[in-house]
């Protein structure tokens, strides 16, 4: 009995027991009821009766039969008669640590006395509760007879298109479908999408990207009836079209280039890129899909021929995250990967127990454990192509053999030091006594003794062969130390104990050692998963050589196996009588069995993704649960007869299916939401009155811009690339190294599917960090200034040639009235901008220079000092300057000008209204001279401070004024009335320190200080990646939501 | 038009659901806006379908909770009990002598008793014991919820960490800090709902700390290294490279009018336009805020003297000035890989990394306490597990075989929370004379989950999110709410 089985809550519930039927028809029962019922339900019946919130451990205590079936783990929970042997006595007397019931409390000595009684008795109990005691015993879920009545687990029925009143606006059976639907609701479908919207919509969803204009241009003005047709037909052609639909199939196969979380080995698999090469190759190829299903799931039992690139089609099943090689976490995820991913079915919920809702008994689950545990990665990845000719592959044989002799080296390093050290003579002595008393025991000593003597158990062990082998018994001690020498080792011969070979020796390696090879194998795989001279391999599986047979590991823990079961199919998928797989694993049959006709998911399911592409949403809106609680089919007949021509008619080509979904009227519409009556009765457009507006993904996004910059790069395949270092590469964005233990950022904030597990579907979040990117990011600028460079813009492009030209890169139309009249007035006002107000890091201070105007009390005509040094401000490059003469501003303070109209002053602009204090310290130290006068001076409200001073220091303190956003306060610096500059240098440095309330209150931010020391600095730095007016005029375009969306 | 005129920059504010009604009023149609303040169902996929408008928008959990947002300071690596907030009298007497007790199976081999080299010391009203490792901690000790009886499955760190951030071992879940941002949102759309702290780098098990598993990836954890000061160097994409907010501010008003035009000529009513013309509005206000936020020179100089020097001292202030600006869960490491993990020199290092961190915390306690927000914020304190009262013994390649440390130990350790509607002054549970497993009122991870989840309003079996065919929570299938924290 399991423990959870008698997990309680101490909830009392004494209300149900007095509502409970009393029909005690004996002693034994009255008993019962008086002394035991009453434990039951107030210590057992919160997790162990019909009215638990929730069962626990399978177990009720509320009827004597359930009692006697036991729960999950199927031993009876009493044994009437006999307590000592019931495991409910057992557990409630907590007898065993992982047995205690009720788990928080111990029940009371006389409580567990009843129990014992009741059960000595015989466990009586009143009939009245056996009519509940039937719903104990059946599964909460489905029975495999009742699943195979499931909508989706029947085969699918061809239904003949419906007939529908406007039977003109039909295209094809497809539209039947839908407008029969609409017409029951009295809606109208929407009017056709003009062509540049019809051509934008088919180019993104076919192959990623944006027509570019010329495409545009040539659709709108082809007179052919079949000038659609021929798009998609360009567009299924195109190389392109694998790239996009391959991204999709990776996120249902959960690809990623790393293995997750590892301790000290490899992070990165060397060859995932040759898996997503091979899909994108065969999607362009047209593989049918059950090809491409088989070759995934089993690609090494097919017979190839001199071409091995289809093995990495098995990276569907060996991409996943690795969990520090946890295996029964590995094949958890390949389970789920191949049901839902191929089945929209959620076997991996009956790891730990039968499927709650679906007809999958645990059973189910441990026979395709069986046939992944029946299967292995190769130690050597098989090679399926040659390396790149040149100097790249010479490079890296010759870095691999140098990194692997680093590993000889070291072995054969330690192997001649354990040798040396097995030799010396106290630890021969040592070992020939451990030796001899092995002799006399068992294997199992080996380790107790090798610990006596400080001695590896395996060396024990050695000796005690060499000793028993040389027959020299007993006396081994003298017939070995006799000719003891350095000769030792030759004279034992090569079996010698004080002789190991390299691989016996490694046995002997300590921790450290093992973390010295562990490092230097890390750099050889980092090499061979890296080097562009590494040759491609694949990602492989092979079978065991004599496969596993599967038990079920008991609610889903491998320490605890439980009873054995075949490698078979699914149950509610087979026929009566189920054939287990005999072939090795059984992987071709699992991938045979997936891939079929027979098999009433496998197409539906396919179809389903399809449509979701093309849609926005699929038929059905769950496209990875098409159990009981997923979502039913909105159109039911439509995915049938669509799965059926799939499989049949067009022998599983994706591309027929793709042409058959995108030539129908359905498709054709426009998405404007136009039909207040249908948004009524239909606001989700579930019956499809409208076609769904969409967002590019991060993919389109990011692919987009490049084609529109004119930067993208269009080679397929090979390693993935970091698309965020710099400079940036131009590939799609299908060739981003994805990292799924550390996806950067970006990924996640524009949805990328989660590479850790099977992705149905793309969540669609707007959060501001996506706007941040579009605003920010070094990428997106920089295709907005090649954007502006590509149309050749130049600073007198006349606005409206300009406007014209970016509208159509970016937007494929030209500008309307309006848009021309904003565009022309911006780009005027941007570059009616001088570069200074271009400047970043606006600081609070401003060196400078004036003069004190004794009307207004305040500073007269201060002009910004035009020279920076490095550490100081000044009228030139040299001093005295010839225009403004000594005028200097450091860090700590400066030297005044020539006269009083040349003031020095250093300025604190107010940032935000606030009041502050300023404190200050003004000295002047030179003997000569005759000294300096300080004024401080507010903008608001005039003088505020006056000091002189010669060879002395002055606090130049102002307790508490208040300041608004943009008022100054100078602090200004000249040479006195007599006019002599002589050694009129001085310092005085300040800090304005914003008055904060005494205690502080939540929200308060209102702290800070501006120090004119620290914060002393030169020009403001221009800007990284400045922007000039067209560049900040195409970062709008490319930001827009038309640029974003797709009608 | 513009919301904002030229130059009105946002002031630095929480951003509530009606300054956002008000705010974003302008020009967005009553469906639109609908839609992005409609509250989360809890207990089904809200997800399920493909248009997720607003999920930072702040929702009402299943009832009225007591704390509001936490803040989580990760000790990561494992402090010791023994030597922090657990006194054991008998473990000096047995100091330098085998334990007489079975010794359970930990990571390595450990040996005799080691005593602890810390004097604890009663503190507070109550009285609880606090080594002198944590006097400025100890300083609010009366706000304090001790629990002794902390205990997880593993002593090893990897599957540790993640059962104590996602409540599974091993499986990919979603951290606590995703479950929260996604139960209840954010109350500042200008900063990321859940911030991830931790100087130097990333701790073991990295970014898998704070995922957000099946639920969508905005409520992962933001990651911020506060080694650096620099604004840019935390933030992503927070500031141009290019433009001056001014001029940011004109291109973003030519924008929204093209945006108007488009979604005018497309019915108007598409949420999915009008929240992407929002989140520029919305990050626009972001870069100021976040550039306000990570900025601690603006707290006044008696403030930032309170919490100390250092990197922790920054963290700490910058945790409160996020929590105090809406953020929902701010997690602050003590620093890159596993500082805590003291395997050997156990004395030294423990002594350094709470001279680090004791007086930020402390200081952080108090400062949450004099601005009112400690009640309704719930600080949390630990690491992954505890260590042995045993003295390791030496293991060539593992530790440097000194004989001065302490192995992992998950069978018993110390956590402590405060504020947030948990009981001040009292210590829970108990662990064995020695310190090495929780004897009395045991309290599983499960059970810690689902009491900090009861504290935010939830109840951990109904607070559910339905992924690959199953209602996943956080606390799997187990977990009790431990009443007697609450206070």
């Amino acid at each position: 009995m399991h423990a959870r089985e008698y997990c309680a809550l101490a909830f009392l519930m004494v209300a149900l027991f007095l509502m409970q039927p009393v029909i005690a028809a004996d002693s034994g029962e009255e008993f019962f009821e008086t002394k035991v019922r009453p434990v039951f339900v107030e210590r057992c019946y919160s997790c162990h009766s019909a009215d638990a919130k929730k069962l626990k451990g399978a177990l009720r205590v509320d009827s004597r039969e359930a009692l006697l079936k036991g729960g999950e783990s199927e031993t009876p929970a009493i044994a009437p008669g006999k307590p000592d042997e019931s495991q409910l006595i057992k557990a409630v007397r907590y007898e065993e640590e992982a047995l205690r019931m009720p788990p928080k409390q111990k029940l009371k000595a006389e409580e567990i006395a009843a129990l014992e009684a009741w059960v000595k008795l015989g466990a009586p109990m009143p009939k009245a509760q056996v009519a509940s005691a039937g719903a104990a015993t059946k599964p909460h879920g489905m029975t495999i007879e009742e699943g195979k009545k499931f909508w989706s687990l029947i085969a699918p029925k061809d239904a003949r298109p419906p007939e529908v009143k406007q039977a003109a606006w039909a295209r094809n059976d497809v539209d039947r479908f839908v407008l029969a639907k609409l017409e029951e609701k009295k809606i109208a479908p929407s009017a056709p999408a003009d062509r540049r919207t019809l051509i934008r919509r088919a180019t993104f969803d076919l192959i990623g990207l944006p027509p570019t204009v010329g495409e545009i241009e040539a659709f709108e003005k082809d007179p052919s009836a079949v000038a659609y047709e021929k798009v998609i037909d360009r567009l299924l052609a195109s190389p392109q079209y694998g790239e996009r639909w391959g991204r999709y199939w990776l996120d249902v196969a959960r690809y990623a280039d790393t293995k997750g979380y590892v301790f000290q080995e490899e992070r990165r698999f060397g060859f995932s890129y040759t898996y997503r090469d091979w899909v994108v190759r065969s999607l362009n190829d047209d593989l049918p899909y059950d090809q491409f299903l088989i070759h995934q799931i089993a690609a090494d039992r097919l017979e190839l021929k001199e071409d091995k690139r289809p093995l990495a089609a098995l990276g569907f099943l060996t991409v996943g995250r690795r969990f520090l090689n946890a295996q029964p976490d590995i094949i958890d995820d390949q389970i789920d990967v191949i049901c839902r991913g191929t089945m929209g079915l959620t076997v991996a919920c009956a790891r730990c127990h039968d499927h709650k809702y679906d007809p999958i008994p645990t059973a189910d689950y441990y026979s395709l454990y069986g046939v992944l545990a029946s299967s292995r990665e190769p130690d050597k990845l098989p090679l399926i192509g040659d390396a790149p000719i040149g100097a790249e592959k010479a490079e890296f044989e010759k870095e691999l053999t140098a990194r692997k002799a680093v590993i000889d080296e070291y072995e054969v390093k330690r192997q001649a030091e354990i040798n040396a050290s097995l030799i010396e003579r106290k630890t021969v002595v040592k070992s020939l006594i451990a030796g001899q008393s092995l002799l006399a025991a068992d294997d199992s000593k080996a380790k107790s003794i090798g610990e006596k003597y400080e001695l590896h158990p395996w060396v024990v062990q050695r000796w005690r062969d060499y000793l028993k082998q040389s027959g020299l018994g007993p006396r081994a001690f003298f017939s070995v130390w006799g000719p003891y020498d350095a000769l030792l080792a030759r004279k034992l011969g090569a079996k010698s104990p004080v002789n190991l070979t390299r691989a016996e020796a490694q046995l002997l390696f300590n921790g450290d050692d093992g973390n010295k090879v562990r490092e230097l194998k890390e750099k050889v795989d980092a090499l061979v998963a890296t080097h562009p001279g590494s040759p491609p391999r694949a990602m492989a599986m092979e079978d065991l050589p004599a496969p596993v047979e599967p038990v079920v590991f008991v609610r889903g823990n491998a320490g605890n196996p439980g009873k054995q079961v075949p490698r078979q199919f699914l149950a509610v998928l087979s026929a009566e009588k189920r054939e287990p797989f005999k072939q090795g694993s059984g992987r071709m049959e699992l991938a045979k069995k997936i891939a079929s006709k027979e098999n009433p998911l496998t197409a539906r399911v396919m179809v389903n993704r399809v449509w979701q592409r093309h849609f926005g949403a699929g038929l059905v809106r769950t496209p990875s649960d098409f159990g009981t609680r997923g979502e039913k089919p909105t159109h039911p007949e439509l995915l049938d007869w669509l799965a059926l021509r799939f499989e049949n008619e067009d022998g599983w080509s994706l591309k027929k299916l793709h042409k058959r979904m995108m030539l129908s009227a359905t498709y054709q519409q426009a998405s404007v939401d136009a039909n207040p009556v249908a948004r009524q009765v239909d606001p989700e457009n579930r019956l499809l009155w409208r076609m769904n507006a969409r967002r590019l993904d991060f993919e389109a996004m990011r692919d987009s811009l490049l084609a529109t910059s004119g930067q993208l790069d269009s080679k397929i395949g090979g390693r993935s690339i970091d698309i965020f270092a710099q400079p940036f590469s131009n590939r799609r964005t299908l060739y981003a190294f994805i990292d799924r233990q550390n996806l950067p950022g970006t990924f996640r904030m524009f949805d990328f599917a989660s590479p850790d597990s099977h992705s149905p579907q793309r969540f669609a979040t707007s959060v501001p960090q996506q706007a941040l990117y579009m605003m920010n990011s070094p990428f997106v600028i920089e295709q907005a200034k090649k954007l502006a460079a590509r149309a050749a813009m130049g600073k007198e492009e006349e606005p409206a040639k300009g406007i014209a030209k970016l509208y159509r890169s970016v937007l494929g139309r030209g500008p309307t009235k309006d848009e021309l009249d904003l565009g022309s007035k911006f780009v005027q006002v941007e570059m009616a901008q001088s570069p200074d107000a271009v400047a970043l890091n606006s600081s609070a201070w401003q060196y400078g220079y004036g003069e004190f105007d004794e009307a207004t009390q305040r500073v007269k005509a201060f002009q910004k000092l035009p020279h920076f040094t490095g550490s100081n401000w000044q009228g030139g490059a040299a001093l005295p300057d010839a225009k403004l003469g000594w005028v200097l501003l450091s860090a700590g303070g400066g030297h005044v000008g020539n006269d009083e109209k040349h003031a020095v002053i250093r300025r604190w602009v107010a940032p935000r209204d606030c009041s502050v204090a300023i404190n200050g310290k003004l000295s002047h130290t030179s003997k000569d001279g005759n000294g300096v006068r300080a004024r401080l001076i507010t903008s608001r409200e005039g003088l505020l401070g006056s000091w002189i001073v010669y060879r002395k220091e002055a606090a130049t303190d102002v307790k508490r004024i208040a300041v608004k956003t943009g008022d100054t306060v100078d602090f200004m610096v000249d040479c006195g009335r007599d006019g002599d500059y002589n050694s009129d240098q001085f310092d005085w440095s300040v800090t304005v320190t914003k008055e904060a309330a005494v205690e502080p209150v939540a929200g308060d931010d209102t702290g800070g200080s501006w120090s004119s020391q620290s914060e002393f600095s030169g020009p403001a730095p221009k800007p990284a990646m400045p922007m000039n007016a067209w560049e900040k005029y195409a970062q709008v375009l490319l930001e827009s939501n038309e640029f974003m969306f797709v009608d | 038009m513009s919301i904002y005129q030229h130059g009105d920059l946002p002031e630095h504010r929480t951003l509530s659901r009606r300054q956002l009604l008000r705010k974003c009023g302008m020009g967005m149609g009553a469906l639109a806006l609908a839609n992005i303040l409609t509250q989360v169902g809890l207990g089904s996929s809200a997800f399920g379908g493909s248009d997720l408008i607003n999920p930072l928008a702040p929702k009402s959990p299943q009832f009225p909770g007591k704390a509001k947002r936490v803040i989580h300071l990760f000790m990561n690596g494992g402090p010791s009990q023994v030597d922090t907030f657990d006194p054991k009298p008998m473990l000096d007497k047995h100091a330098g002598k085998a334990l007489p007790m079975d010794y359970l199976p930990t990571e390595r081999k450990t040996g005799v008793g080691m005593a602890s080299p810390f004097k604890f010391k009663k503190h507070g009203k109550s009285g609880t014991e606090v080594s002198d490792l944590f006097p400025h901690v100890a300083e609010s000790i009366d706000d304090i919820c001790v629990i002794r009886s902390m205990h997880a499955d593993v002593p090893s760190h990897e599957p540790s960490l993640l059962l104590m951030n996602c409540g599974e071992a091993r499986m990919i879940r979603p951290s606590m800090g995703s479950w929260l941002t996604y139960g209840l949102g954010s109350e500042n759309q200008n900063l990321p709902g859940f911030v991830v702290l931790c100087p130097g780098g990333y701790p073991i098990q990295e970014s898998q700390n704070w995922q957000s598993g099946f639920l969508p990836g905005t409520y992962q954890g933001t990651y911020v290294d506060t080694q650096h000061t620099e604004l840019t160097k935390l933030i992503e994409n927070v500031k141009s490279p290019s433009s001056t907010t001014k001029e940011q501010r004109r291109q973003l008003d030519l924008l929204m009018e093209l945006n108007r035009k488009h979604e005018q000529q497309r019915g108007g009513s598409d949420t999915a336009l009008e929240s992407r013309i929002q989140s520029f509005e919305l990050a626009f206000r972001m870069q100021m805020d976040a550039a306000d936020a990570f900025d601690i020179s603006r707290e006044p100089k008696h403030i930032r003297q309170m919490y100390g020097e250092g990197v922790q001292a920054r963290q700490m202030i910058i945790a409160r000035r996020l929590i105090e600006r809406g953020v929902r869960f701010v997690q602050v490491w003590h620093g890159a890989g596993q500082p805590w993990d003291n395997h050997d020199d156990l004395e030294v290092n423990h002594r350094r990394l709470a001279q680090e961190s004791d007086q930020p915390i402390g200081a952080l306690l108090k400062d949450l306490k004099q601005r009112g927000m400690l009640e309704d914020t719930l600080v949390i304190w630990g690491g992954e597990f505890g260590r042995t009262p045993t003295v390791e013994m030496p293991t060539p390649g593992a530790n440097s075989g000194k004989i001065n440390g302490r192995d992992h130990n998950h069978y018993g350790f110390t956590m402590w929370m405060a504020g947030g509607g948990v009981k001040g002054g009292y210590v829970h549970g108990a662990t064995d004379d020695f310190g090495f497993k929780a004897a009395k009122d045991p309290v599983h991870v499960h059970d810690l989950h689902a009491t900090i989840l009861h504290l935010m309003g939830f109840d951990h079996e109904k607070f559910t999110y339905r992924h690959a065919g199953r209602d996943f929570r956080l606390t799997d299938v187990e977990g009790n709410v431990v009443k007697q924290l609450l206070a």
